[in-house]
């Protein structure tokens, strides 16, 4: 009997044994500046998601910045490489964060007109005298034309609020939605916006993800589809105001908006960011936010470099007509609303 | 109004701490007449069970339980939050049940645990923080083979659910991933219980291995705003077994019987492994226990046989 168990006992440890073993293996860097920037390029490799759109070679980018690393160089000087490096994605998703400084890629918003003063607007349209909630200003101009200026998406908009809003602007012939300079925010926001401007479930747009490593690895597009909101919905047109400062989740809802019938989007191209960013981390610490699952427009496309205005409606500012208190984004817009243009 | 609440919880707590209590037809409680491991009284001529009495050959099954907390260390990697190992404080709080079953007293035992971890954890670097957090819960059945006076092994199967997750405080879009799992598995015990002088102390060892069941995992850079707000879920339950997930707990304890009551020290060590989706999770679990354990609700008339696990 005892012989017995003994062996029961050594199956036993056998199995433990063969669990352990099972284990798989995960790739370990070193905390010195080659591991770190492996860790930095491998991360990246298998796990952002526009090598392919962007026709970027990685491996190539691997190789010329590898180069430029030295087994004694600083934190700051390795950080300064690591930097250049992520430059190569335009992205502006792809941010790497140490305890002194951020990487961020911003070159397609410095290239641009601003197409946009807050102060401006403030001044000579809004009289300083304006309505806000949730993170949205609003008021009813001169011209019986509604205006909202939603400035980040980070701002959660409460469904009440909303209510308030556009219970108070339902008197006017048509709606301003700007969302100029919105840097993005949540995408939740963005269905409840859109949700009172549509009367049936909308398909808005598809979303994929990386199933494994490599760069082609993705999954079927996935519809996204909005229902419209049981509560107050606008029905009269609409324009959106957009600049190359309207990015990530402002971006996905002027691609949303402008597949509406009743919409028209103005101003200039947004700044894009379609791509849904993922975190991850280097062996010294340093935290690295990259896109990781795209999001297409309706039509299928990326919108990773931005979405055009309704054709014939793409235009900048007009600085001249600055000093003069005059948005001509904005006058477009009311012009276009009150069918005086 | 106000003491409808406490009332029923109070009822509810005194029907889980003292099942026997709540039996119809079970004696009071009394003191514990003999040490735990009491032999089977002698045989004596069987007095015929009176109509709708329970037999006089039913022998009475107390439950042994134990109460744990335990202290230790843990140390996570999941490759969909992060490449880098966290390790720091991990605590829990534990319950045990066995009783031999009814069915066949002497040959098979029924054992419940369930406890809630958690974790506190660190990346190497100081920059990044991680938490997490298991309930689990297991039902096993084994049969017991006596080896000897105090001296017993056991094997079985086991059914086991696990809840939890982990979360790493400075994520964007990933911030945290959910462990979901049922398994049925292999387990296996063995106890010896003897004395020390005149300290009677119970030592065991346990270990299980879950072999088949099911777990969720995203897909390898797919984002739970995908799953859970935009709806898609296809794929995300996975068959387990030892090519993608492999888990094992070892639990070896002494019980330091004072009076009806025991001291339980000891140490368990989880392993909870996924390899799935290209995704990898290892979380690895060392813990000191501390508890009360026994028969604590232990009673019998003397005349009445007693299946212990304790024997």
């Amino acid at each position: 009997m005892i012989r017995k168990f003994t062996k029961i006992g050594f199956l036993v440890s056998l199995l433990s044994l063969l669990s352990l073993s099972s284990c798989h293996k995960v790739e370990v860097f070193e905390d010195d500046p080659y591991g770190n920037f492996d860790a930095l390029w491998t991360i990246l490799d298998e796990r952002y998601c526009f090598f392919e759109y962007k026709e970027i070679d990685w491996e190539q980018v691997r190789i010329k910045y590898r180069k430029k690393l030295t087994m004694n160089m600083t934190s700051e000087e390795l950080f300064s490489v690591c930097g250049d490096m992520l430059m190569e994605l335009k992205d502006g998703h792809v941010n790497l964060v140490s305890a002194h400084d951020t990487s961020r890629y911003w070159d397609w918003l410095y290239g641009s007109p601003e197409n946009y003063q807050e102060r401006l607007i403030d001044e000579y349209y809004l009289n300083f005298d304006y309505r806000y909630t949730s993170g949205i200003k609003y008021k009813i101009l001169p011209q019986n034309v509604g205006y909202m200026y939603y400035g980040s998406f980070s701002n959660t908009i409460g469904e009440g609020n909303l209510d308030q809003i556009l219970a108070y602007l339902s008197t006017s012939t048509g709606l301003i939605i700007d969302v100029r300079s919105n840097g993005g925010g949540s995408l939740s926001n963005v269905e409840t916006l859109v949700s009172r401007f549509i009367n049936q479930e909308t398909l808005v747009g598809y979303i994929s993800h990386k199933t494994g490593p490599g760069h082609q690895d993705f999954s079927e597009l996935y519809p996204i589809k909005y229902s419209p909101s049981n509560r107050i919905r606008y029905q009269k047109p609409v324009v959106i105001l957009a600049n190359r400062g309207t990015y990530s989740a402002a971006n996905n809802f002027v691609s949303v908006m402008k597949e509406l019938p009743q919409v028209v989007v103005m101003g200039d191209i947004t700044g894009g960011g379609s791509g849904l960013p993922f975190s991850s981390e280097l062996p010294n610490g340093w935290s690295i936010r990259f896109s990781a699952s795209p999001i297409y427009d309706a039509s299928r496309q990326h919108t990773e470099f931005g979405v055009a205005p309704t054709e014939g409606y793409k235009m900048d500012m007009d600085l001249e007509q600055v000093g003069q208190g005059h948005d001509t984004i904005l006058d477009r817009a009311i012009a276009y609303l009150t069918g005086s243009e | 109004m106000t003491t409808s609440k406490p009332l029923l919880c109070s009822l509810i707590g005194i029907a889980l701490l003292f099942p026997t209590l709540l039996r119809a037809g079970n004696p009071a409680p009394k003191p514990l007449p003999e040490p735990l491991h009491q032999a089977a009284p002698k045989p004596k001529p069987k007095p015929k069970p009176a109509p709708g009495r329970p037999s006089e050959e039913e022998p009475l099954r107390p439950v042994a339980s134990a109460f744990t907390f335990e202290i230790g260390r843990q140390s996570a990697l999941d490759t969909y939050l992060s490449p880098i190992r966290y390790s720091g404080l991990d605590v829990a709080l534990g319950y045990e049940r066995l009783r031999a079953a009814g069915f066949a007293p002497e040959k098979w035992l029924t054992r419940h645990n369930a406890s809630v971890n958690f974790a506190s954890m660190n990346n190497q670097s100081g920059s990044g923080a991680m938490m997490s957090l298991y309930l689990d819960y297991s039902f096993a059945m084994l049969r017991r083979w006596q080896l000897g006076r105090g001296l017993w092994l056991a094997g079985g199967g086991e059914a086991a659910l696990t809840l939890g997750g982990l979360y790493n405080l400075r994520n964007s879009n990933n911030p945290a991933t959910a462990k979901v799992a049922i398994d049925l598995g292999a387990t296996a015990m063995a106890s010896y219980h003897l004395r020390v002088g005149r300290l009677p102390l119970t030592f065991r060892y346990q270990v299980s291995l879950p072999v088949v069941g099911a777990f969720f995992s995203p897909a390898f850079g797919q984002s739970y705003y995908e799953m859970f707000y935009i709806g898609n879920t296809a794929g995300i339950v996975h068959f387990g077994a030892w090519h993608n997930r492999v888990d094992l707990r070892n639990y070896l304890s002494v019980d330091i019987h004072v009076g009806k009551r025991a001291l339980r020290l000891g140490y368990r060590q989880l392993m909870r492994t996924t390899h799935v989706n290209h995704l990898d999770t290892q979380v690895l679990g060392h813990m000191f226990v501390l508890g009360i354990s026994g028969e604590i609700f232990r009673s019998a008339p003397p005349a009445r046989r007693v299946v212990s696990v304790y024997n």
